[in-house]
């Protein structure tokens, strides 16, 4: 039997997709950097920040569902969802606390329906998230009918203070996102648990041979991220004190991408968490970019539309190389017919 | 065996019937402690039911399963200390080697995974079994047969009493297969106990104590595999009483003109240079066993899956469209192995099936004549002797050989010149089994060429002239005539010549 | 010749199941009507000829769009691209026609967009064996920002006269969308009852291995079906562009979702090999319906994307355990 060369480093901990990510977005500051002055302007980079923690928090949840061959396109509007909830239960003068986990439970509860219609009835879910986007953007009409434009704006001073605390310049939300992907991806790396969800998501017949219980981890999987959704529209309605219904609008599309860029797989069984925090980025820088360079909104929808595109084609070829399928064949360069 | 020391698995008169077909009858035969121990037979035998009831993944319908003299249930079984490879791969190849080796048992320490404990214990098994590969690789880099290695490895690691490998070497190449031999006799010595399915005679030859063999579901003998050669084997999985083939009437078919050619047909990693020859009148048959290879190259030719390189003629002309399409326009069919993945339309009506293939020629201006449809269908039925209620019942209301005659019948739908079909009476019972050989003859005497792929070795050698055998993804070699017998079948297909 | 088959053959000789669609008409036509007289009984101002008017110009619209749609869903595929592609034939087409182009040129180039958007939808999937509901969402993110694009360029100017006559054109004081509409279900009808082509999209929604075996050319007919999707959805485009005279980047938003919904309340299904047009424009006037009432009933109008939503979800989960198979 031939000798197998030892992997690389980065194949080995599977972090291909995510450095090749992690390069791009380098040579997108690098460029910004040269191409725009603003781009290092304190205030820029405090805004980086800004949008970068709540959509890592988002995609760390999002991440743990692609890793199982799964995703949830409600995460945006839980967001604003919770953030109004909060506000609500705030402005009706309860204890920090009481809202915080008002928001939270919110979240909580919306993933365990997404879990418990994907996991128990097996229903898509695509569909199924998608139906909770457009329930839950309802709802949020519906609370803030009669509301000003820019919702709720009083909060506690404590409560704001959670979301706009720094250190040395550095926000401190951005420090808590990125403590907690270190957390999740120490989780991936080191706990069986973690491992179990690539495990899962690799082979889902032999993981549940080996004695893994598929929907408990999916319905768990689906709470994790309406639970962090939530979070993350809790601590961004802190830090911009202000709670409308705008919050979160679109977001469930560029968390998806960040997370297919950043390693993760519609077919499951890849993905890491340090790559969430990557393809984050990328689109953050992506999207600084636009609005650096002022570009109109609608063209950032083209290109995150083509970029999504781009990257479901790639994905689907991969797979196809992977049964097997020549290159020949797999694009047509070969003639149709093998006659003479 | 000592007295004392009762065998670690022992079945007896253990019977499984599904349906109309009888699986296995009154089974019995023990595997003593520490022993490498062969189970044969043709595909059908039984063996696969064997092993699913030793598993525990079966409930037999009469007999008992001891393991070390203990009478144990089926939930039993599938708990217990039994480790089964499956043929199909169960692993995860987006995982590291040593955590494919250690998933469901990884060592811990604290809440963490002890991955130094689990890498020096992966790199010392696969060190043991003579394997140069790294434990921190991608699984998903490896052959298939290092793959299937790495999962015997897994159960290795289980500490089962009782292993079972089914076909291990079915994917594997001769290098690779060599490999598995060493590490199998390397556990023998480490004390395991093995029971071992597989095609290839020489390997079991090679490694086995004992080897039990079935046949139609029958025990019929258990015997030391010392002294044995493939022939003993050959004969006694065979049968002595097997009527002689009922040649069919072999006219001098060759001045009849070719219906089918094929050149240097090549698929990488499927199968290599195939060719065959296929005359007006002639029923061809293509034999291989599992991992031969004949299954891709059957798929290949109907352009199910594209090869790569190659030639084809079909009724004299070059085949310049190698798409299902394109080949039925030509004039070719072909029947799927499996009715139930493809060939029908469950929830459509028979008439329906049967139309699909000859929409075309029954509509005019793209409007379907239904009552053309209907004729059609019921000609059908009558002429395959379909049991159904009447054209509008629906194919997931009949019986398997019901089933597969409406899937017969939308396959000659178009009236084609040369008929390709695969595993045409699997798990059909013995009267529809007759119906459907009889359909082949009758296209074949009327001047059309029939190429049958079939598993089921007796079948071809009555219903063909000659045979193709298959072994390794290559064409192995040809018998026809009175050449044609199953020893000699069974020995292209699985000696090592 | 003797038959050793032990099982009985059944002996229910159920009446002929219908042949992929048809199921449910019946029922759903009660149901429509049944909501219908109860608007008309309860609500003054439902039963005007004003109000059924604008009902069912609005379904008319609508319904051009699920032409395609309904048969691309016979097939198991689905085209979430609809609404995105509604909006920027209809955008496409006004902008043309503010720029100096006549309407046959503006309209038939948009079309032409149209038809390649779907031709691309169709390629990628039946080449790369994509999960064209994975797909058609990247292609709906990349139309709708071009129409975007579009609309802001045209920045609120509204359309030339002739065009914003266009969806209003009467015949017989009649739309000529109802018109339309009317003849496309009479003509549905006839290709699902008799056609080869609609046996084959059968087929191949219900089992595209046994459809590839029977010499079906599945990638042609898939591609062409996604063409086809595409451009009914242009039609409808031009038609609404042409009824709210002006570009709007809202136009077409969520539309994908209303035709599932519809689809599938009018007998199609996520696990293909049904779907019934008649039944589509039937699920399209009962949700119609369904919305107006609740503006009948002053239930808030934002409240409407909760019910769309919630509709989704059930007829979907309604779907699932319906037509389910092999696991």
């Amino acid at each position: 039997m031939t000798r197998i060369p030892k992997p690389s480093f980065l194949r080995r901990q599977r972090l291909e997709q995510e450095s090749l990510t992690l390069g791009f977005a380098l040579i997108m500051a690098l460029a910004l950097a040269i191409a725009s002055p603003a781009f290092l302007n304190s205030n820029n980079l405090a805004s980086l920040q800004t949008s970068i923690a709540p959509n890592l928090i988002v995609a760390l949840g999002m991440m743990t569902l692609f890793m199982i061959g799964r995703f949830d396109l409600s995460v945006g509007a839980v967001m604003g969802i919770s953030g109004i909830t909060t506000a609500i239960v705030l402005d009706s003068g309860y204890p920090m606390a009481v809202g915080i986990m008002a928001g939270l439970a919110t979240g909580l509860a919306i993933g365990a329906f997404n879990g418990f219609m994907v996991a128990c009835l097996k229903i898509n879910h695509l569909i199924v998230t998608l139906g909770v986007l457009y329930m839950t953007r309802g709802v949020i009409e519906v609370i803030m009918v009669g509301a000003k434009l820019a919702g709720f704006t009083s909060f506690p001073p404590a409560f704001t203070a959670m979301g706009q605390w720094g250190l040395g310049g550095i926000s401190g939300l951005f420090l808590f996102a990125l403590l907690l992907c270190l957390l999740f991806e120490l989780f991936l790396r080191l706990t069986f648990p973690g491992r179990s969800l690539l495990f899962l998501g690799g082979n889902p017949q032999a993981a549940e041979a080996t004695g893994l219980n598929r929907p408990k981890i999916e319905f768990l999987a689906f709470m994790l991220s309406g639970g962090l959704a939530a979070l993350a529209g809790i601590l961004m309605t802190a830090r911009v004190g202000m709670a409308n219904r705008y919050m979160g609008e679109g977001l469930e599309m560029q968390i998806f991408i960040a997370c297919l860029i950043g390693g993760g797989s519609i077919a499951g069984g890849k993905g890491s968490y340090l790559g969430a925090l990557i393809g984050v980025m990328f689109i953050a820088l992506l999207t600084n970019a636009f609005n650096l360079l002022t570009v109109p909104s609608e063209w950032q929808a083209v290109v995150i539309g083509a970029i999504l595109v781009l990257v479901v084609v790639v994905d689907a070829i991969m797979v196809l190389r992977k049964s097997g399928r020549p290159w020949r064949t797999l694009f047509g360069l070969r003639p149709a017919h093998i006659g003479s | 065996m000592s007295a004392e020391t009762p065998p670690i698995l022992a079945l007896s008169g253990v019977s499984k019937t599904y349906g109309a077909v009888r699986a296995l009858s009154g089974v019995s035969f023990a595997v003593g402690r520490g022993e490498v121990h062969a189970i044969l037979g043709e595909n059908g035998a039984g063996k696969s039911t064997t092993l699913k009831i030793i598993n525990g993944e079966v409930d037999p319908d009469q007999g008992e399963v001891r393991l070390s003299g203990r009478l144990t249930s089926t939930a039993e079984r599938a708990q217990g200390d039994i480790a089964m490879v499956h043929q199909e791969l169960a692993v995860f190849p987006n995982m590291t080697v040593a955590e494919n080796i250690f998933v469901g048992r990884m060592p811990r320490r604290g809440g963490r995974i002890d991955f130094a404990r689990m890498r020096a214990r992966a790199a010392e098994l696969l060190e043991l079994f003579g394997l140069q590969i790294d434990p921190g690789t991608i699984l998903g880099q490896l052959t298939p047969g290092q793959q299937q290695i790495v999962e015997i490895l897994r159960a290795v690691e289980s500490d089962a009493s009782l292993l079972i490998l089914d076909e291990p070497t079915s994917g594997l190449n001769n290098l690779e297969a060599e490999t598995l031999m060493v590490l199998i006799r390397r556990l023998r010595a480490s004390g395991h106990t093995i029971l071992y399915v597989s095609h290839r005679l020489h390997e079991v030859l090679a490694i086995a104590d004992h080897v039990t063999v079935l046949r139609d579901g029958q025990f019929i003998e258990t015997l030391a595999a010392a002294g044995l050669c493939e022939d003993d084997l050959i004969r006694r999985m065979v049968g002595r009483n097997l009527e002689p083939a009922a040649t069919t009437a072999s006219a001098t078919l060759s001045d009849a003109p070719l219906a089918l050619k094929i050149e240097g047909l090549t698929m990488p990693g499927a199968f290599t240079d195939m060719a065959l020859e296929l005359r007006r009148g002639e029923i061809l048959g293509v034999f291989g066993l599992e991992g031969s290879g004949a299954e891709d190259f059957s798929q290949a030719i109907f352009g199910i899956v594209p090869p790569v390189s190659g030639r084809m003629e079909l009724l004299g002309k070059p085949v310049t469209d190698l798409s299902p399409a394109g080949l039925m326009r030509r004039g070719m069919a072909w029947l799927h192995p499996n009715r139930k993945e493809a060939g029908l339309y469950m929830e459509r009506s028979i008439a329906d099936n049967i139309a699909a293939p000859v929409l075309k020629q029954l509509s005019r201006f793209g409007m379907v004549n239904r009552r053309a449809t209907k004729a059609r269908a019921q000609e059908d039925i009558r002429r395959f002797a379909i049991r159904v209620p009447g054209p509008e019942g629906l194919p997931k209301q009949l019986s398997g050989g019901n089933q597969q005659k409406v899937a017969l019948s939308a396959c000659l739908a178009s009236q084609p010149e040369v008929i390709v079909l695969n595993e045409p009476t699997r798990g059909v019972d013995v009267g529809a089994k007759a119906e459907m050989h009889d359909a082949a003859r009758r296209e074949a005497a009327a001047g059309r060429a029939v190429l049958v792929f079939s598993s089921d070795l007796p079948e071809l050698l009555r219903l063909t002239q000659r045979i193709l055998v298959m072994r390794s993804r290559r064409l192995a070699g040809e018998v026809q005539g009175t050449a044609m017998t199953e020893e000699s079948v069974m020995a292209l297909a699985a000696g090592n010549r | 010749m003797t038959m050793t088959d032990t099982r009985p053959a059944p002996q229910d000789s159920k009446p002929a199941r219908s042949p992929g669609f048809g199921a449910n008409i019946l029922p759903l036509a009660v149901i429509t009507l049944a909501i219908f007289a109860f608007l008309a009984l309860t609500r003054e101002n439902f039963a005007t000829a004003q109000n059924l008017n604008s009902i069912l110009f609005g379904v008319s619209i609508d319904f051009l769009a699920i032409v395609g749609f309904t048969y691309v869903m016979v097939m198991r595929e689905i085209d979430l691209s609809v609404g995105s592609v509604f909006a920027l034939t209809g955008t496409l087409t006004g902008a043309l026609l503010v720029s100096g182009w006549g309407f046959w040129p503006a309209a038939g180039l948009a079309l032409a967009v149209a038809a390649f958007i779907g031709f691309v939808n169709g390629f990628l999937v039946v080449r790369f064996n994509i999960n064209s509901l994975m797909l058609t969402i990247g292609t709906m993110l990349l139309v709708r920002g071009l129409a975007n694009v579009l609309a802001n360029g045209l920045g609120g100017q509204t359309y030339p006269r002739e065009f914003r006559q266009l969806a209003r054109t009467n015949i017989f004081d009649i739309r000529l969308t109802v018109i339309l509409m009317v003849v496309l279900v009479l003509l549905a009808w006839a290709f699902q009852r008799r056609s080869a082509l609609f046996r084959r999209m059968c087929f191949i929604g219900e089992n595209v291995k046994s459809a590839t075996v029977h010499g079906i050319r599945v990638g042609r007919i898939r591609i062409l079906a996604f063409m086809a999707s595409a451009m009914t959805a242009g039609l409808a485009g031009i038609f609404t562009a042409s009824r709210i005279t002006s570009a709007d980047v809202r136009m077409g938003l969520g539309l994908e979702f209303v035709m599932v919904t519809a689809a599938i309340i009018g007998g199609a299904s996520l696990y293909g090999g049904k779907g019934d047009l008649r039944g589509s424009a039937l699920g399209l006037l009962l949700l119609a319906l369904v919305l107006n009432g609740m503006i009948m009933y002053d239930v808030e109008p934002v409240f409407q994307q909760f019910v769309i939503g919630f509709l989704l979800i059930v007829t979907v989960a309604f779907d699932t355990v319906m037509n389910r198979r092999r696991g």
